[in-house]
C-alpha cells in the first residue's frame, strides 16, 4: 500500500479523535473507509470476485454506515454541548503515545509490508482511545469504526486476501454491531435526553 | 449397511420421531411407546456389541468431525440404559397423566435419553462434549418446567452450578486429550510426561467425579434428584451418573491409560469417603427421594472402590484380578441403574397415592399397594445386598477384589485394600440398617395418615414396569457369572474366565447364587405349607397403659437415634427446644432436630465466602463507564502486543 494512503488514513484518524462536531467525525471516518476501499480495489484488480467484494465493502463502510450514522445524529439532536473530558491537546499527546506504544510494541506478522502492519495496529489502538476519551455515544461508534478500518487494513494487507467468506461476514458483524449500537444511541438519548455516556453511570447500583 | 447398524439407526430415528411427537400430538402414550421402542432397540444394538457382534460405526477420533460408534463399553452402558429406561417410560405414562405441561415433559424425557446415547457413542470431541452439556441442562429444564417455587429453582440453581464448575475438568480433559491426539491413539499421551498425564486425570476426577456425585463432588446430587419428576430422578441417578462413571473409565482405563499408582489409592480414597458417607447421612433423611439420592451417592462409591481395585492390581500385573474388580464395578453399575430405577419410580407411585414421601408420614403401603409395595420390597432388599439378590452379587465381588488387594504383597497397597474392604463391609452392614428402617417405615405398621389410608394400588402398566425391575433384581442376583466374562473383556487388558450362572473366583470361594435362589424359594414354600390356613392376628401394642396415638409409634429419627448418639462427632447435630410459657406455667414444647451436611458448612460455605469475598472485589472494577471498560480493553490489547514482542507468547 502506497505511503500516502496510510499516512491519510492515520491523519484521518488522529482528526476523529480531537474534531468536535459529530457531523465532521462521520465524515472522516468516512473518508478514511474510502481510502481504505479504494486501496483495497487497486489490490483486486485482476480478480474479479475480490474486486467485486471489495466493492460492496466499501460502499458499506464509506457510504451505507456513515449514512447510518448521519440518521442517527439528526435524531438524537443534543441540547446543549457535551463537556469534553479532556482538552484537545491531552488527547493529542495521549493518543499519539498510545499509538507510538502499540506501534513499537507491535512484532513482524509476516504480511511483507511492515509500514500496513504499524499502521493497523495505530488505527486499531488509536479508534479504542476514541471510545475512551470521548463521551458522546456516536463519536465512541466513531471510535469503534476507526479500530475496525485497523482491522481491514491488516485483512486487505494479507498476500492474495482473505477468503471472500471471512470478509462478507466481518462485514455483517460490523453492520450489526453498528445498527445495535446506533439504536442504543437513540435509546440513551431518549432515556437521558443526551448522548453523554457518562450519564450511564447512574444505573449502576 | 449391517443389520446391527440398521437397528441402531431404526432405534435412533424412532427416538428421535418419539421425542418431536409432543409437538404435534396432545396423546403422550405414542410418543412414550415410540421412544421405549426407539431406546429398546438401541440398547438391543448395545448388547449384541457387548456380547460378541462386530463393532458399530468409526473408531475413536482426536479430530472436531462428528463420529458416532459402539464398542463393547458402550454397548453395556446402552444395554442399561435400555434396561431402565423403558420401565420408566411405560411408568411415566401414567405419572404424567393429568400433570400439566405433561407434553412438555415427555419431549424432555426423550431430549434426555438422546443426550444419554450421545454422550456413549460419541466418537470424538465435539459430539461428546455437545451431548455432555445437553445431558446437564435437559433434567434442570425437566425440573422447572415441573416445579418452579423457590425451594426448587434453589435446588436447580445449585445442581447447574456445580455441575458446570466441575464440568470445565471434563471440557479440559477432553480437549486435552483430543490435542494430544490420544483418543485415537492412547500412547501418544505417553510420549509427553507423566505431568500431563497426572493434570489430564486429575481434571477428569474432577469434571466427571462431579457428576458422578462422588464425595465431596456431591453436593447437587441430594438437591437436585428429590426435586425432579420420579421418572427423570429414576433416569438421573439410575443412568446419568453413571453416564459419569462412563467418562471416568474411558480417561483411566483407555485415553490416559496406564494410570499410575496413586491414582488407584484416590479412587480407591473416593470411593471409601462416598461409599461410608453416602450411606450415613442416607441414613439420617426422612425424605425418601432425598434418601434414595444419598444412597446413590453410597452406590457410586461402592463402584469406585472397584475400579481402585481394578487399578491397584493392574499397578501389581496381576490382570486376572484387575479384570475381576473390573467387572465388579460395572456389575454394580447396572445393579445400582436397575434397583434404584425402581425405588425412585415407587417413590413416585408412593407420592401420588400417599401424597407425601416424608418416612414419619407414610406406613403401612405393603397392604395398601401390595405389587408396588412388594416391588419397593424387592428393590430395597437388593440395594442393602441381601442375598440372592442383584446387589449382592455386585458387592461381593467387590468385596473379594478388595480382600485380594489387601492379600497383595506391597504393604501400602494392601493396607489400602484392607481399609476399603472394611470400608465395603461397614457400608453394607448400614445399608441394611437404612433400608430395614425405610421398609419399615413406609411399608409396615398403621397407615399415619389419612390420605395413606386411603392409598389405592397403582396402575396396571406401572405395575407391570415396577415387576419388571424387580424381576431383573432377581434375575441378575441369580445369574450373575453369565455376564461376568463378557464384562471382563472389557477390561483393558482383557481376561476370560469359565463361569457359570454362579459366581466361580480363582483363589478364593464361590458363590452359588441359583442355589442361593433356589433354596430360598423352597425355604419360603415350605413355610408357606407349613403355615397352613393360620392368619397374622393383630393385637395393640402394650404402652404402659397408654392409648396408642400415631405419635408413639416408630419414627425415622428415633429407628436412627443409637447410631446418632454413637456418631455424633461426625454428624454434629442440632437440636433446640423451645418451652412456651403462660403465667410461669409450661403450655408447650417445640423440638427441631437438624442434621448440618458437614460438606456444606467445612467445605463448601468456605469456598462460597471466598467467593463472594473475590467477587467484591472485582466488583470496584466495574465502574458502570462505558470508557473505563475501553480503557481495560486498551491496556489488554497493549499487553498482549508487549507480550508477543518480547517473545512470551506467540
Amino acid at each position: 500500500m502506497s505511503p500516502a494512503a496510510i499516512t491519510a488514513l492515520v491523519v484521518l484518524g488522529f482528526a476523529v479523535m480531537l474534531v468536535r462536531r459529530r457531523s465532521l467525525a462521520t465524515l472522516l471516518v468516512s473518508a478514511q473507509a474510502m481510502v481504505l476501499g479504494i486501496a483495497a480495489l487497486s489490490l483486486a484488480r485482476g480478480r474479479p470476485a475480490d474486486f467485486l467484494v471489495a466493492a460492496i465493502i466499501l460502499l458499506v463502510r464509506a457510504v451505507a454506515l456513515p449514512a447510518l450514522l448521519t440518521f442517527t445524529r439528526r435524531r438524537t439532536p443534543e441540547p446543549y454541548l457535551v463537556i469534553p473530558a479532556t482538552t484537545v491537546l491531552v488527547r493529542l499527546v495521549l493518543a499519539a503515545t498510545v499509538v507510538l506504544i502499540a506501534a513499537a510494541s507491535i512484532p513482524p506478522l509476516g504480511l511483507g509490508d511492515r509500514p500496513a502492519e504499524h499502521a493497523a495496529v495505530a488505527l486499531l489502538s488509536l479508534g479504542i482511545a476514541i471510545v475512551i476519551m470521548r463521551r458522546p455515544a456516536l463519536l465512541q461508534v466513531l471510535g469503534i469504526l476507526v479500530a475496525e478500518n485497523g482491522i481491514y487494513l491488516l485483512a486487505i494487507s494479507v498476500p492474495g486476501g482473505l477468503p471472500f467468506v471471512i470478509e462478507l461476514g466481518v462485514l455483517f458483524d460490523l453492520v450489526l454491531v453498528v445498527t445495535v449500537a446506533a439504536a442504543f444511541t437513540h435509546k440513551i438519548h431518549g432515556e437521558v435526553g443526551s448522548g453523554d455516556t457518562d450519564l450511564l453511570r447512574a444505573l449502576r447500583d | 449397511m449391517s443389520v446391527l447398524e440398521s437397528i441402531a439407526l431404526l432405534g435412533a430415528t424412532l427416538l428421535v420421531v418419539g421425542t418431536v411427537f409432543p409437538a404435534i400430538s396432545r396423546n403422550p402414550t405414542v410418543a412414550l411407546t415410540l421412544q421405549a421402542a426407539g431406546i429398546a432397540l438401541i440398547g438391543s444394538g448395545g448388547a449384541l456389541v457387548l456380547f460378541g457382534a462386530p463393532l458399530i460405526g468409526a473408531e475413536f477420533r482426536s479430530s472436531l468431525d462428528p463420529a458416532l460408534g459402539i464398542d463393547g463399553l458402550t454397548g453395556f452402558f446402552l444395554a442399561t440404559l435400555a434396561l431402565v429406561a423403558v420401565p420408566a417410560l411405560i411408568f411415566s405414562r401414567d405419572y404424567l397423566a393429568g400433570v400439566k405441561r405433561s407434553r412438555a415433559l415427555v419431549a424432555l424425557c426423550g431430549l434426555f435419553l438422546i443426550s444419554l446415547v450421545g454422550v456413549v457413542v460419541a466418537r470424538d470431541p465435539s459430539l461428546f462434549l455437545a451431548s455432555w452439556e445437553l445431558m446437564t441442562l435437559v433434567p434442570a429444564t425437566a425440573i422447572l418446567v415441573r416445579r418452579s417455587d423457590a425451594t426448587v429453582r434453589r435446588a436447580v440453581y445449585v445442581y447447574l452450578a456445580v455441575t458446570h464448575l466441575g464440568g470445565v475438568g471434563v471440557w479440559i480433559c477432553v480437549l486435552a486429550l483430543a490435542h494430544y491426539g490420544a483418543l485415537d491413539n492412547p500412547a501418544a499421551l505417553a510420549a509427553h510426561g507423566s505431568a500431563l498425564q497426572a493434570f489430564i486425570i486429575a481434571a477428569a476426577i474432577v469434571g466427571f467425579g462431579t457428576k458422578a456425585g462422588l464425595m465431596p463432588l456431591h453436593s447437587w446430587l441430594p438437591r437436585a434428584h428429590p426435586v425432579a419428576p420420579s421418572h427423570i430422578s429414576a433416569l438421573m441417578s439410575g443412568v446419568m451418573i453413571k453416564v459419569a462413571l462412563y467418562g471416568l473409565i474411558r480417561v483411566l482405563f483407555e485415553w490416559a491409560a496406564p494410570p499410575p499408582l496413586w491414582v488407584g489409592f484416590v479412587i480407591l480414597g473416593l470411593g471409601l469417603l462416598s461409599s461410608l458417607g453416602g450411606v450415613l447421612y442416607a441414613l439420617m433423611q426422612r425424605d425418601l427421594k432425598r434418601l434414595l439420592a444419598f444412597s446413590s451417592i453410597e452406590n457410586v462409591g461402592i463402584v469406585a472402590l472397584g475400579l481402585g481395585a481394578s487399578i491397584l492390581f493392574s499397578s501389581q500385573g496381576d490382570t486376572t484380578w484387575a479384570a475381576i474388580a473390573f467387572a465388579a464395578a460395572l456389575l454394580h453399575i447396572v445393579n445400582h441403574a436397575v434397583f434404584k430405577t425402581l425405588l425412585f419410580l415407587v417413590a413416585g407411585a408412593f407420592e401420588r397415592a400417599a401424597g407425601s414421601l416424608d418416612l414419619d408420614q407414610i406406613g403401612g403401603l405393603l397392604r395398601r399397594m401390595p405389587w408396588t409395595g412388594g416391588a419397593f420390597l424387592v428393590g430395597s432388599m437388593a440395594i442393602a445386598g441381601v442375598p440372592p439378590l442383584n446387589g449382592f452379587a455386585s458387592e461381593w465381588l467387590t468385596l473379594q477384589a478388595l480382600i485380594h488387594v489387601a492379600l497383595g504383597p506391597s504393604l501400602g497397597i494392601g493396607v489400602a485394600g484392607a481399609v476399603g474392604a472394611a470400608a465395603l463391609a461397614a457400608t453394607a452392614a448400614l445399608a441394611v440398617f437404612c433400608f430395614v428402617k425405610v421398609v419399615g417405615l413406609v411399608l409396615l405398621g398403621p397407615a399415619r395418615r389419612v390420605e395413606v389410608e386411603t392409598a389405592v394400588e397403582a396402575p396396571p402398566a406401572t405395575r407391570g414396569a415396577l415387576v419388571f425391575l424387580a424381576g431383573c433384581c432377581v434375575a441378575l442376583g441369580a445369574i450373575p457369572g453369565l455376564l461376568i466374562p463378557s464384562l471382563m473383556e472389557l477390561a483393558p487388558q482383557p481376561r476370560t474366565l469359565a463361569n457359570g450362572p454362579g459366581l466361580a473366583i480363582p483363589g478364593t470361594g464361590s458363590l452359588p447364587s441359583p442355589w442361593l435362589l433356589f433354596g430360598l424359594l423352597a425355604l419360603t414354600g415350605l413355610l408357606w405349607r407349613l403355615r397352613g390356613s393360620k392368619r397374622s392376628a393383630p393385637v395393640p401394642s402394650w404402652a404402659c397403659g397408654q392409648r396408642i396415638e400415631p405419635s408413639l409409634s416408630w419414627r425415622s429419627a428415633g429407628f436412627t437415634k443409637p447410631l446418632r448418639l454413637t456418631l455424633e462427632a461426625v454428624f454434629r447435630p442440632q437440636r433446640e427446644i423451645v418451652a412456651i410459657r403462660e403465667h410461669g406455667q409450661l403450655q408447650s414444647l417445640r423440638y427441631r432436630s437438624e442434621i448440618p451436611h458437614l460438606f456444606d458448612t467445612l467445605l463448601y460455605r468456605p469456598i462460597q465466602r471466598g467467593a463472594l469475598r473475590g467477587a467484591l472485589i472485582a466488583r470496584r472494577l466495574q465502574s458502570g463507564s462505558v470508557r473505563a471498560y475501553a480503557a481495560y480493553l486498551l491496556a489488554l490489547l497493549l499487553a498482549l502486543l508487549v507480550l508477543a514482542r518480547i517473545g512470551a507468547i506467540g
